[in-house]
């Protein structure tokens, strides 16, 4: 049984743009940190 | 090989400039620190952003740039995603942190909490589980460190593997573990850009529908969902991801060096934010048959698709990723192993009347020691990569219930948790050399679990949970 | 995690090499006769990926070396070349299904091409792979039962057993 293109397309596509989206989220929630002076 | 990636100098230079600039920051990180709780744990404080990226940013050791490229390169599809759901580690030590957290708001190490909840048998058992595991996984970064440097850039594998134990327990000495946690942030963003940029590349110039066309013609079994080694393997590699984040003080120390009520979000945000990222750095696997690529041996299939395809460019972003990588994994690991033997070695049996600042250095000297010793076994460069880490999996898995009980139920003694590690840990490795590598965690969590049920089943008394509030922490 | 020990035919390598060795030393004027040795795996493969390498009795420079594989003996049909990378004479192959596999290598200055192994790839049958992946599964569902119950009763404040 084969993962077809479309499912690979998927996968790969999905997977790159999870990680695309972690180093803002990081960032986003370090400004929030930082502000809120929580950091530490 | 004669021609490299990188120059020689190239490589040396990023070397030398990237360890003034973490042993500089992590001095100026250490400022702070005044006690050894400071040093140790960062002053029980870390806010969600430090704690989710460190969550993750340790679990992207150099295996997931390394060993999920060389799985997916054989298993395929399912070398990657089997490898992506080592995230259920992280996800399902979230409730577990919590719980940590609560039951040992004075807690410093995963020995002490195993001593004190089942006493000194069961101990012993869990700290040579500890230190077998804690000292093949540094010997493993230490050497991956050197190999990787010398096969990016023809730089020494002595001087790459010295070089990169000195600038991690430098910085990992001055700043203890603020300066873990902080360079932990700088290098998870550092690695995710870097691989999600190679990947992208790769969508952009390769194609998708080329690489998959590829892969159908000429390696049809990289695509199929019913490989048999690959789907015998997955479940293994899941107990073995759980058995190493359950036991290992590295995820410990975390949890108690976090902020109250942030341990729970980040290790649940760590790990959602870590599933996508071995299934990036496989897909860079994946890609190349289609590139020609055939490397010599398969965990250098990695680096070796990303420095053919963007050149210089690409061996130095490769170069980057990857020391952020080692380095991420390898001071926590140097802080989480010198805090287990300053507190339960030290602390606890050698010296228990120590005061706060001879912990501290003595916490300081470990590091020291522990570097030294690191580089002593890295020397004669004595297995390929992970060999050394492959029979671990029936150590570590033996854990996993004996920690699940041992932090939610009354009912497990200590006799019985002793028993599951050690007959967890034996059978294990019985199943590693007579059946296979693919059966080694498995058999250990299965017979580790069993013992535990009876022991649960057959309990006579109940285990008092504040004998876990140890005067004085 | 875990990483997979390729094997290595070591005494076959050893072997070759003495005989070459011997050769070298026994026949200086036929050195100027380049060959190309290709080894790879003897026993059958189960996981569908393996490692061939190739030695050259004169050791010299390996120009562009490629290993051609087909699964007729005389290489007459469905030939895939798979090209080394840089200098390394060692190459990981992967992605293979089950049958018998044939393999030789060429390299651009030497004019004649390896001798041809045989590989025989048997991949291990799909019941087994899934006998243990139920068992897995099976043990993975009890702990995340086991575990999200105690949570769920914590989180109420039962601490209780």
């Amino acid at each position: 049984m084969q993962l077809p293109e479309l499912a690979f397309a998927i996968l790969i596509i999905a997977a790159l743009a999870l990680s695309c989206l972690t180093p803002i989220i990081l960032l986003a929630l370090f400004v929030k940190d930082y502000f809120s002076k929580t950091i530490w | 090989m004669t021609e490299f990636a990188l120059d020689t100098s190239v490589g040396l230079t990023i070397v030398v400039l990237f360890g003034i600039f973490w042993v500089v920051f992590g001095f100026w990180l250490g400022r702070k620190n005044k006690t050894h709780e400071d040093f140790a744990l960062a002053g029980r404080n870390v806010g969600f952003a430090f704690a989710a990226a460190t969550a993750m940013a340790t679990w992207v050791t150099s295996n997931t740039t390394l060993v999920a490229p060389q799985l997916t390169y054989q298993f395929g599809i399912w070398g990657m995603i089997g490898y992506s759901f080592a995230a259920l580690g992280l996800l399902l030590f979230a409730p577990m942190a919590k719980r940590i957290k609560k039951l040992l708001p004075n807690g410093y190490t995963s020995g002490d909490f195993v001593r004190l909840r089942y006493g000194q048998a069961a101990w012993w058992v869990f700290i040579i589980i500890s230190v077998v595991y804690a000292f093949g996984w540094l010997i493993s970064l230490g050497m991956a460190g050197g190999i990787l440097l010398e096969s990016l850039s023809g730089l020494d594998y002595h001087i790459g593997m010295t070089a990169i134990l000195i600038i991690c327990v430098g910085y990992t000495l001055f700043g203890g573990m603020r300066a873990v946690i902080a360079t932990d942030f700088i290098q998870a963003l550092i690695i995710i850009v870097g691989i999600s940029a190679i990947a992208f590349w790769l969508i952009n110039n390769v194609g998708l529908d080329s690489i998959h066309q590829n892969l159908s013609a000429e390696h049809p079994q990289l695509l199929d969902l019913l490989f048999p080694a690959a789907v015998m393997f997955l479940f293994n590699n899941i107990f073995f991801g759980l058995g190493e984040i359950f036991h290992s003080n590295v995820w410990w120390s975390r949890a108690l060096s976090f902020k109250q009520g942030v341990a729970y979000k980040a290790y649940l945000t760590g790990g959602l934010m870590w599933l996508p990222i071995p299934i990036v750095t496989g897909f860079i696997a994946l890609a190349a048959p289609q590139l020609g690529i055939f490397p010599p041996s398969a965990d250098m299939i990695g680096p070796t698709v990303a420095a053919a395809v963007r050149g210089t460019t690409g061996a130095v972003l490769v170069f980057i990723v990857i020391f952020s990588a080692l380095a991420s994994s390898l001071d926590s690991l140097l802080a989480a192993t010198s805090d287990l033997v300053t507190q339960d070695l030290f602390h606890k049996k050698l010296c228990p009347n120590a005061s706060d600042k001879s912990l501290l250095r003595f916490n300081r000297y470990c590091i020291l020691g522990l570097g030294v010793m690191t580089w002593l076994f890295c020397l004669p460069r004595i297995a390929t990569l992970g060999a050394l880490l492959n029979f671990a999996g029936a150590f570590v898995a033996s854990t996993i219930w004996p920690i699940v009980l041992g932090l939610y139920s009354r009912r497990l003694s200590g006799g019985y948790a002793a028993l599951a590690m050690a007959a967890g840990t034996g059978l294990g490795l019985v199943g590693y050399f007579m059946v296979g590598f693919y059966v080694a965690a498995l058999i250990s969590c299965a017979v580790s679990g069993l013992i535990c049920a009876l022991g649960v089943w057959r309990a006579q008394s109940l285990f008092d949970w504040q004998q876990l509030n140890e005067e004085g922490g | 995690m875990v990483s997979l020990k390729t094997r290595q035919p070591g005494i076959a390598k050893c072997v070759v090499t003495l005989l070459s060795l011997c050769l070298l030393l026994l026949l200086p004027r036929l050195v100027s006769a380049q060959s190309l040795t290709l080894s790879g795996p003897e026993d059958t493969v189960r996981e569908g990926y393996f490692t061939v390498s190739v030695s050259e009795s004169n050791s010299e420079v390996v120009k562009n070396l490629v290993i051609e594989s087909s699964t007729s003996a005389g290489f007459d049909q469905a030939v895939t070349h798979f090209p080394a990378l840089g200098d390394f004479k060692q190459l990981s192959l992967t992605g293979f299904s089950n049958g018998t596999y044939y393999l030789r290598a060429r390299a651009d200055n030497i004019e004649a091409p390896s001798n041809v192994i045989q590989v025989k790839v048997n991949h291990y049958p799909l019941w087994q792979a899934l006998g243990l992946f139920f068992v897995g599964l099976l043990l993975f569902i009890v702990l995340v039962v086991v575990l999200l119950t105690f949570h769920r009763r914590v989180q109420r404040g039962a601490t209780h057993d």
